[in-house]
């Protein structure tokens, strides 16, 4: 994790917090969340692991943060507040929870902000390096685990691999919560498209209509619209390197995604100690399998340190 | 004739004296109208900017300029470090009311939704148009004093004198 990214995150807290942090954080080293929580414990997740700073935030220092990530204009970052998320500088990412003001069935405005979790981009060269050889013969991966895995991480990885020397791939990266750019800053995707802020079907459609890519590359997929949108990507012989929420191999395989035949290869990423597969014959494989039940050709396992 | 000489140049100094202290006081007043216009424009500048296209306040204080801003080192501060310090500490000829109200819609800029910032701006330019109001028709009647007084009381002095 750059230090920069950790200076960033640290001036953005009030001075109470940012003292509790800075004593805990051990100068950034390992560190991936920091989170605060109005009238519960702040906390930093670093190598994995959850720390408590030892302190807890008001309500005033949260907002204080909150206007400090939108560089003093909160307004100007509505839609992201809408979203759950404000792109902060450096690359950090912040999630946010508070009471929704909703309007005709979508959220209007979120108010009383209780909760903040700034997340700090970490490269991990090399992460992507077991579905790059089958994005680079054009056949669409479709990466999946359980939240906070590491499944944007190798998208990242593999956006900053595939739109570099020797490859030069034309990438669209469909970034809707400001996180797969997080960190390239120079350091890679240089002939990528950067779809910030959009939603996925209309930043899918909009790449395809109008960026001529050769690999789109967008992160959690969902069904419905997303679905839909992918079908005409891969209609349109557009290589998609994507990811989506699954707890097990028989999740995925369930997913309208894969049932449409949409991926011909599976990558299930999973850090910590080895997690038993349920392929939905009920059996275990362990690490690496061929398995054609779902449609898809391959499904192999990369284990993080 | 040569104390006669001496006393036209006296009284010429003290009229010529009397005048431009007059003078000043009229600039100083018509400074502190022009500041006060200067400051409502801004903050319309800015309600409009806000309301219709949700410029982040960075860019907006990049992009204005204005002379008499500048003048007093607001601009600066307004660009440097935001609207509280500009408010704190450039250099306004501001009443204790209309420094409350451009301190306390600093304090506010900024910090909330579109709708929400909107209505500040449109509160603080009530606020400071009727102080203005109110400054102008001061002004008019200050400046008439201004031109009329310093040099009556040279002329007293100089009837005194002479």
């Amino acid at each position: 994790m750059s230090g920069d990214a950790w200076e960033s995150a640290a001036a953005c807290l009030p001075e109470r917090i940012r003292r509790a942090v800075l004593r805990c954080g051990e100068n950034g080293a390992g560190v991936e969340e920091i989170r605060l929580r109005s009238g519960g414990l702040c906390t930093l997740t670093a190598n994995g692991r959850n720390v408590s700073c030892g302190i807890s935030a008001t309500a005033e220092e949260i907002a204080k943060t909150v206007e400090s990530l939108c560089g003093g204009s909160v307004y100007a970052h509505a839609d992201e507040i809408r979203e759950g998320v404000i792109a902060g500088e450096n690359g950090i990412r912040a999630g946010i929870a508070g009471t929704a003001s909703t309007e005709g069935g979508g959220i209007r405005s979120v108010r009383s902000l209780t909760s903040v979790c700034l997340r700090l981009p970490h490269r991990r060269p090399g992460a992507a390096e077991p579905i790059l050889p089958y994005a680079r013969r054009g056949e669409s991966v479709l990466v999946w685990s359980p939240p906070g895995r590491g499944k944007t991480t190798v998208l990242r990885e593999a956006a900053a691999s595939l739109g570099s020397p020797p490859d030069f791939f034309r990438l669209a990266v469909i970034d809707t919560r400001y996180e797969l750019g997080a960190g390239l800053d120079g350091g890679g995707a240089r002939t990528a498209d950067f779809y910030c802020g959009w939603p996925r079907a209309a930043g899918m459609e909009a790449a395809v209509r109008t960026m001529s890519p050769e690999i789109l590359i967008c992160d959690e997929l969902s069904g419905g619209e997303d679905c839909a949108a992918m079908e005409r990507v891969r209609a349109s012989g557009v290589t998609a390197l994507c990811s989506v929420h699954a707890g097990s191999v028989g999740d995925v395989i369930r997913h309208p995604l894969v049932r449409g035949g949409l991926f011909s290869v599976l990558c299930g990423v999973l850090s910590g100690e080895k997690t038993p597969m349920d392929d939905g014959n009920g059996a275990d494989r362990w690490p690496v399998v061929s398995l054609t039940a779902c449609g898809a050709r391959r499904i192999e396992v990369r284990h993080f340190a | 004739m040569h104390e006669i000489l001496l006393r036209c140049a006296g009284a010429a100094i003290l009229l010529t004296a009397a005048a431009g202290w007059g003078y000043s006081e009229i600039r100083e007043e018509r400074k502190r109208v022009r500041e006060l216009e200067a400051l409502l424009a801004l903050i319309r500048y800015l309600r409009e900017h806000i309301e219709r296209f949700g410029t982040p306040l960075s860019e907006l204080y990049a992009a204005y300029d204005d002379p008499v801003l500048a003048q007093t080192g607001f601009l600066t501060l307004l660009r440097t470090e935001g609207m509280t310090a500009a408010a704190d500490e450039a250099e306004l000829r501001l009443s204790e009311g209309e420094r409350g109200i451009l301190s306390d819609f600093a304090g506010r800029l900024g910090r909330g939704f579109r709708e929400e910032q909107t209505a500040l701006c449109r509160y603080a330019e009530d606020g400071l148009s009727d102080a203005l109001g109110k400054l102008r028709s001061q002004t008019a009647g200050r400046e008439r004093l201004w031109r009329a007084l310093p040099v009556l009381a040279a002329l007293s002095l100089l009837l005194m004198l002479y």
